[in-house]
């Protein structure tokens, strides 16, 4: 349809102003943001790329032949899995579980909740040292713990074939406070009504829990494993705080973005850093639709 | 069969409370034992005498003093420039129409999902050229624009009627006047929760400075501490000591504005 | 300030929100918009507040074109439905928020916002936030920001329509007298005929975009131009008898009742219409046309009606008083008075008597 000149005169009123108020946001995004996401595309596909001069020798699919058939790379992606898949879904258990504790009406609730979600919001490497200290092979408080029920002792960080369970424990209970929150937000949500009306109908309390509460709480479960599984799968930090920054006491406890890191930050390898990084967008990539997904069925309800 | 189910609630938040928030506890009384009293079998769960000369070596040994201010420096700057452009854009985006809004809008929305170690290969490289490294200006600068607390504030002003907008205009409100006078004083509980999560962000923020810093002077406390552990070996009652200072600001920042800090959480998890 | 819109059109898309409107608002006067909705009223009170642009056509205040002016120098104050006050600001601050965009003295912003208070009556609330208000208040602090600076046209875009109906009609009363004292030209938009009708001098009726008639209630409501406007106004709603022109007079369908009737226009034989008759311009008894069977009797108010079938499928009100015996069941005697009894085409609804 063609505009009124009235209409397009009133629009030129404004017509430069919109930009003068995107432009702070938007330099910082094409600088920090599109420009090196596009950059890394680039990189991944460059053969014996100088980061500093710029210069390389070809176009090819080298870096991503490369970093398949290593091995880090692969004990990368194999420990990342293992890990996604022991951490997310004992984390939403136990989540769920507190979740429900929590949505009680129950006196000093601000107190729990404190407790209960303290661990999100203080640095990944400080508690991280905590941790270390607890998992300490002589002195350390899981050992002694174990010791109640008569079991040997366990070299968490130093003995390679448990380098991985003390990155899984440390791992649930830190993704544990988000987890609960989400939950807690999903179980707000439910309509009081389908309690009452059940309630009405003489319905015992651990069916309301598995008719009711579950079925209407599945979206944001859903939820909240892609959310985990996304953030699972960037496991890296962890490592610095448990292992002083090496993969595992024995180097074999690589992660995804671990082996960009070392890639980029030790070897200066960085074709190889670009094309482990665009594995990793793809799999964000992917669970992030799978995410939007279900935040959109969510709506719904 | 009430009271019973209660007392039973009761015992299983007081036990889930008390595994999770233990390490916190154990990371305070670990940080004033003697060195002797750490290295004990049994351990003691209450110093026999209180080491605060641990913290005092803390800070004579590392200049987590300055680490803190560092810290400091870096937060406030990026909050109050990520608020800025954050604002400006929002606004932009949810009230001033011009051609392609959409569009960009959406395509900030999708660079979401680029993780941030994809970017950090070819930001290490534009600081470096920019001749910003080691600099805390390249701990600030790389975290100006986010995506994330602009699409959360977009939605807020979103939500403000378009009445208020056009009464302030017929007011005689510019644009301009209008942000400052009066979104912006009504979308303050949503900007308290955005500023709150980047602080906790940034003060956390670990992997950029350990790549962009290289002088102990520029460092920011995760970082330090850190560094601390590599340089003074593994004493754990210094070590929770240099630890503490780390964690205890953001914990008094959680106990005071909880209410904010899971409000923003629930509606969309802490990003970068 | 005279308004005047000519030859006015605005398009949403598809949509036609107002049509070819060409009307002229009276200087000084209160000239209420109304019409069913979505017909269009809103559009306009935006229109001439410049926060909606034309798709053709053009607004002028008293000869100058406005067409172009953005809505914060068009020297207009605004009243929404929802009242729109800033919610973080007191009364105070938000009556003075206007004053201070135009950098208006403190001290005479403050002695405006005392007369202000004094003319809709919110001295007391000064210190309170929006929220701490009642409906009706929250109304006068929207028209005392509304007025602050000293418009020369006041719009009010349904602004009773959020309170209870008994403050309702003492909020009429005040903005009628706010205006008549402030002999501010103001437009006030409503879906409801009867508000119309009693707040305004002039009323603008609508449908879907299309203006149907402007003129005083009065003369609305006794002369109306076509069916709709006939229909629109009046409570209970105007009866309706649908016939056709046979042999120069009126047949009523479903029955053999025939009349004639004086007409300005020529009828052609055969032309379906219908004839519209206020409620209370039937009565019992004079010179009946027809008989009609007493269906109910109920009231409404103060006054009683009875609804009475004519002929065999057509059902007609009428005002009756108090002491009139009839009774359910019961035939009678109807007769129309003079006036109150209209004539329009079935189709185009154009009126003939
Ligand atoms: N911004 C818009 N975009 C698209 N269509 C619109 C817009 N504003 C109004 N319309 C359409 O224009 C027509 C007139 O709308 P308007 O709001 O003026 O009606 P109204 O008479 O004020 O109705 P109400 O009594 O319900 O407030 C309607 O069909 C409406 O759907
Ligand atoms: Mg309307």
């Amino acid at each position: 349809m063609r505009k009124s000149k009235a209409e397009a005169e009133q629009k030129q009123i404004f017509f430069g102003e919109p930009l003068l108020y995107l432009l702070p946001f938007l330099i910082g995004l094409l600088i920090f943001t599109v420009y090196p996401f596009l950059n890394a595309l680039l990189i991944s596909f460059k053969e014996n790329y100088n980061l500093m001069t710029g210069a390389f020798t070809g176009f090819g699919w080298g870096s991503y032949s490369r970093i398949f058939s290593d091995a880090n790379f692969i004990n990368g992606l194999k420990n990342t899995a293992l890990y996604v898949l022991i951490v997310v879904p004992v984390s939403t258990v136990l989540s769920l579980l507190a979740a429900s504790l929590l949505n009680q009406k129950v006196k000093l609730s601000g107190l729990f909740q404190t407790a209960y979600f303290v661990p999100m919001v203080t640095s990944v490497v400080a508690v991280g040292l905590v941790w270390k200290w607890m998992f300490n092979y002589d002195y350390g408080l899981l050992n002694y713990f174990l010791s109640f029920f008569g079991l040997a002792k366990i070299n968490w960080l130093n003995n390679p074939a448990y380098n991985l369970p003390a990155l899984i424990i440390f791992g649930i209970w830190n993704k544990m406070p988000l987890t609960i929150i989400l939950l807690l937000a999903g179980y707000q949500n439910i309509n009081p009504q389908y309690y009452v009306a059940a309630r009405v109908d003489g319905a015992k309390p651990r069916n309301i829990f598995f008719r009711i509460t579950l079925p209407l709480l599945a979206p944001t479960i859903g939820l909240t494993l892609v959310v985990n599984t996304i953030s699972s799968s960037m496991v890296f930090m962890e490592l610095f705080p448990l292992f002083n920054g090496n993969p595992g006491s024995a180097y074999s406890l690589y992660t995804i973005v671990y082996y960009l890191y070392d890639m980029f930050y030790n070897q200066w390898r960085l074709g190889l850093a670009a094309a482990s990084a665009v594995v990793l967008f793809l799999i964000v990539m992917v669970l992030t639709i799978i995410q939007l997904y279900i935040q959109r069925n969510w709506q719904n309800y | 069969m009430k009271t019973f189910r209660l007392i039973l609630i009761y015992c299983l938040l007081i036990i889930g409370g008390l595994i999770m928030a233990f390490p916190f506890f154990w990371m305070f009384i670990s940080s004033l034992k003697t060195a002797a009293e750490v290295n004990t079998t049994p351990p003691t769960f209450w110093p026999q005498r209180l080491m605060f000369e641990n913290y005092v070596y803390a800070f004579s040994k590392a200049p987590f003093l300055t680490y803190f201010k560092n810290s400091l420096i870096v937060v406030g700057s990026s909050v109050s420039l990520t608020m800025l452009t954050t604002i400006l854009a929002a606004f932009a985006f949810s009230r001033l129409k011009f051609p392609g809004r959409d569009f960009i809008f959406s395509a900030s929305v999708g660079m979401m999902m680029v993780p941030f170690e994809m970017l950090i290969i070819t930001n290490y490289t534009t600081i470096v050229k920019i001749g910003l490294m080691d600099t805390l200006t390249d701990l600030i600068l790389p975290f100006t624009s986010s995506i994330f607390y602009t699409y959360i504030l977009r939605n807020f002003f979103f939500s403000v009627p378009d009445s208020i907008y056009w009464s302030a205009r017929v007011d005689g409100a510019t644009n301009w006047r209008y942000l400052w006078r009066i979104m912006v004083p009504m979308a303050k509980p949503a900007l308290a929760t955005i500023a709150l999560l980047n602080a906790i962000v940034s003060w956390n923020s670990f992997l950029w400075p350990l790549i962009a810093t290289n002088t102990t002077a520029k460092r920011t406390l995760p970082f330090g501490l850190y560094a601390f552990m590599s340089a003074s070996g593994i004493r754990y009652e210094r070590l929770m000591a240099a630890a503490t200072i780390v964690v205890v600001p953001m914990i008094i920042l959680f106990i005071l504005f909880r209410r904010y800090i899971v409000e923003g959480v629930s509606r969309g998890g802490l990003k970068g | 300030m005279q308004i005047v819109l000519e030859d006015v059109t605005k398009r949403f898309g598809a949509t036609v929100a107002v049509d070819g409107l060409s009307v002229t608002l009276e200087a000084g006067k209160l000239t209420a918009v109304l019409g069913p909705s979505g017909c269009g009223k809103t559009t306009i009170l935006n229109i001439i507040s410049g926060i909606v642009p034309l798709t053709s056509g053009r607004v002028f205040f008293n000869d100058v074109d406005v067409s172009r002016k953005p809505p914060e120098k068009r020297s207009i104050g605004l009243v929404f439905q929802n009242y729109a006050l800033y919610p973080h600001m007191t009364v105070l601050q938000n009556i003075c928020f206007p004053m201070e965009m135009q950098k208006v003295p403190k001290r005479e912003r403050l002695a405006r916002v005392e007369e202000l208070g004094e003319l809709v009556q919110i001295q007391s609330l000064m210190k309170r936030k929006p929220s701490e208000l009642s409906g009706g208040q929250q109304q006068r602090v929207a028209i005392a920001r509304a007025l602050a600076k000293r418009p020369e046209v006041l719009l009010l875009d349904e602004p009773l329509s959020n309170l209870d109906a008994k403050l309702r009609l003492g909020m009429r009363e005040e903005i009628r007298r706010i205006q008549r004292e402030s002999k501010i030209t103001t437009v006030f938009v409503t879906h409801d005929q009867e508000e119309a009708s009693s707040i305004a001098d002039d009323v603008i009726l609508l449908k879907e975009g299309v203006l149907q008639q402007k003129a005083a209630p009065r003369m609305l409501y006794n002369e109306p131009e076509n069916l709709f406007v006939a229909d629109f106004l009046g409570t209970p709603p105007i009866n309706k008898l649908a016939g056709k022109i046979s042999n120069g007079q009126i047949l009523l369908d479903g029955s053999e009742i025939a009349f004639p009737l004086e007409t300005e226009r020529e009828m052609r034989e055969g032309q379906e219409i219908v004839l519209a008759v206020r409620a209370e311009s039937v009565f019992a008894g004079g010179e009946p046309l027809f008989e009609g069977t007493v269906l109910e009797r109920y009231a409404l108010g103060k006054d009683e009606l009875v609804l009475f079938s004519v002929g065999r499928e057509q059902q007609m009100r009428g005002f009756v008083s108090a002491g009139c015996p009839l009774q359910e069941g019961e035939k009678f005697p109807v007769a129309l008075r003079k006036t109150g009894v209209f004539l329009f085409d079935a189709h185009s609804g154009e009126r003939y008597a």
